[in-house]
């Protein structure tokens, strides 16, 4: 370590002191907010959708494309949504409430013998239209349709793309072997993506949403393997020898980093994401895993047990310039960068189980945003960087849980029945990626 | 003089005697249980865990079948929550497994590092190949070819003992032994 660099984390450490949570109290190290946000939220009215000489359309759960709509922008945490009869339904209808923004709508019709959804959104007080755009509806009706119309509202109200057009892949436990699941954002249309028979795990999402990285037990030792979505091609990552786990892709999808053990001991390396020779950027006898890529591909954060505990750290790509990212708590583990690249999401240990906590990649503004019964791991962003998936064991069984990323929303993503963990959330899938993803499988 | 050979002449014989009279009655009433390895009771009196008896009786080699499977005498290894360092009981344990493996020395091993459902699946990986690499390094250094010990780490992912609570997580913290 450089004379500079040293000065600069002895800085670093300094700044940090007075963040750290429990010292002028003295009552231990789990006094950490839980942080609830109040946002303001956008009204928005969607009104009930029209047929033209179409038949009703019910999804299998009953939900009418609308209930989709309004689920999906709930969801997006940006908007506080009402509805209503479309005043072209032939009704009167009284007007939607007087503070609302911004009105969706939709005609559903046949065009060349397909059904189609045209989706509008207008401004409330002047009508004007503010985009209007047609999707195909699939035969038989797909949701990823309502999301598409979903995710545009979003887009054009706030700027930011939405994530109903997402996936969560996850390991599913077989009793035994250990399998990947997909399963749509909303916890609708789970199902087994691999039939491996062997045990995988830590899967991660290529930047374009068509490809996965996971461990794979497949030739015995644990090694990173790849998986093409489109055609359901697989191929080792990592070098032959020495057990390797825990792949995360580069931002350009070209490169992934992952734990690799060299005599026994786990150090970082990354390799072409199409396999090759790997390059070794730890160098430590104590454990080193779990890397994570900041968004614009310059850091990387992994976990290191270096000073005794797992504790989050903080390194360039090269391996340069290492700095300590987490002081509290005992143990601190499964960094994911965020999307924007301000915040690191991870697990703490805390009362004596793991809670989701997230802090800034600077290391200040820590933040606590789980509590209660259970344990909590390997939380995941959403590519909006507004909400995370993680994965909680409570009495005996695992299942994935959603929430915003300040804490507030927790639901429930897969059925109770448990051995479900390790989630990764895609990026953004357009219908395109969405429907070849399903002709890969 | 190792360890263990000290505390045995510190030993009358006529202990040892009875020792090898109740191991022998121990191995004919149960002799299902003798594979089984012997997981820590009480893991927060493992520094300093009271002396084991001898598990083999003090009797004529002769007496032994000649074609007994080692693997039936080979004992797995515990350890502390997030520890891949060997413990005194683990230390004795692999004394005992180094001897066994100097007598059959075709014995090729497997050492699995498994680790308890605590702490995240990519950190107990990384674990579970540590402590398999502590007890092939130990048993290295008591003379065994490293070429004869592969490690394998399944982390949390191979559970022992199902259950959520210290006694069956104390049984999954181990180094488990397999022929190849």
């Amino acid at each position: 370590m450089s004379h500079r660099r040293f000065l600069a984390a002895l800085a670093l450490a300094a700044a940090l002191l007075p963040c750290l949570p429990g010292r002028a109290g003295g009552q231990g190290e789990a006094h950490i907010e839980i942080h609830a946000g109040a946002t303001t939220k956008i009204p928005i009215h969607v009104e009930e959708f029209l047929y033209e000489n179409v038949r009703l359309i019910r999804f299998p759960t009953g939900e009418s494309p609308e209930d989709v709509l309004v689920q999906d922008l709930e969801f997006s945490d940006f908007f506080r949504v009402s509805r209503g009869p479309s005043p072209k339904g032939g009704t009167r209808v009284p007007p939607p409430p007087t503070d609302i923004r911004a009105i969706a709508s939709a005609v559903i019709r046949t065009s060349w013998g397909r059904r189609v959804l045209d989706g509008q959104l207008r401004d409330a007080k002047t009508g004007a239209r503010i985009f209007e755009k047609s999707y195909p509806l699939g035969d038989p009706p797909e949701r990823w349709a309502i999301h598409a119309f979903s995710d545009d509202v979003v887009l054009y109200q706030t700027g930011v793309s939405g994530v109903a057009q997402t996936r969560i892949a996850y390991v599913q436990d077989y009793g035994g072997n250990r399998e990947i699941h997909l399963i749509d954002y909303d916890g609708h249309a789970d199902r087994r993506l691999t039939d491996l028979g062997t045990i995988l795990l830590s899967p991660a999402w290529s930047p374009g949403g068509d490809r996965l990285a996971f461990t794979s037990f497949g030739a015995g030792e644990a090694a990173v393997v790849g998986l093409s979505l489109r055609d359901g091609r697989t191929w080792t990552v990592s070098p032959p020898s020495g057990m390797s786990s825990s792949p995360c892709w580069s931002p350009d999808g070209r490169r992934v980093a992952f734990t690799r053990s060299v005599g026994g001991n786990t150090e970082i390396f990354v390799a072409d994401a199409g396999g090759g020779r790997a390059e070794r950027l730890t160098v430590h006898p104590s454990i080193d895993t779990s890397p994570t890529f900041s968004p614009d591909g310059a850091w990387i954060a992994f976990t290191s047990d270096r000073t005794g505990s797992p504790q989050i750290y903080v390194m360039d790509r090269d391996g340069g310039a290492l700095r300590r990212l987490t002081f509290h708590g005992k143990q601190n583990d499964s960094p994911d960068w965020s999307p924007e690249g301000d915040r690191i999401a991870f697990v703490s240990m805390l009362d004596g189980v793991f809670d989701v906590c997230t802090i800034d990649s600077s290391g200040g503004s820590l933040r606590r945003l789980t509590g209660g019964e259970g344990t909590h791991e390997n939380p995941r962003w959403a590519p909006d960087g507004r909400h995370l998936v993680y994965s909680k064991l409570h009495g005996g069984k695992r299942s994935l849980f959603i929430m915003a990323a300040n804490g507030t929303g927790k639901r429930a993503l897969t059925a109770g029945n448990g051995g479900q963990y390790n989630p990764a959330w895609s990026p953004g899938l357009s219908l395109q990626t969405a429907r070849e993803v399903r002709a890969g499988q | 003089m190792t360890e263990r050979e000290q505390s045995m002449n510190r030993i009358p014989r006529g202990v040892w005697a009875w020792t090898a009279l109740l191991v022998v009655c121990a191995l004919v009433v149960a002799p299902g249980c003798s594979k089984k390895p012997k997981p820590p009771t009480d893991v927060t009196q493992q520094e300093t865990p009271p002396p084991e008896p001898p598990s083999e009786p003090e009797a004529p080699e002769t007496d032994e079948p000649a074609d007994r499977d080692p693997m039936t005498e080979i004992e797995d290894v515990f350890f502390d929550y997030d520890r891949y360092n060997l413990r005194e009981d683990a230390r004795r344990t692999l004394e005992q497994n180094a001897q066994i493996l100097s007598n059959n020395p075709d014995l090729m091993l497997t050492l699995e590092g498994h680790c308890d459902e605590r702490g995240t699946v990519e950190y107990n990986l990384a674990l579970g190949e540590r402590r398999a690499q502590s007890v092939k390094d130990y048993l290295v250094q008591f003379g065994i070819d490293a070429s004869r010990l592969r490690t394998i780490s399944y982390g949390e992912e191979r559970p022992f003992a199902q259950g959520h609570t210290e006694s069956a997580w104390s049984k999954n913290r181990r180094v488990h032994f397999v022929e190849r």
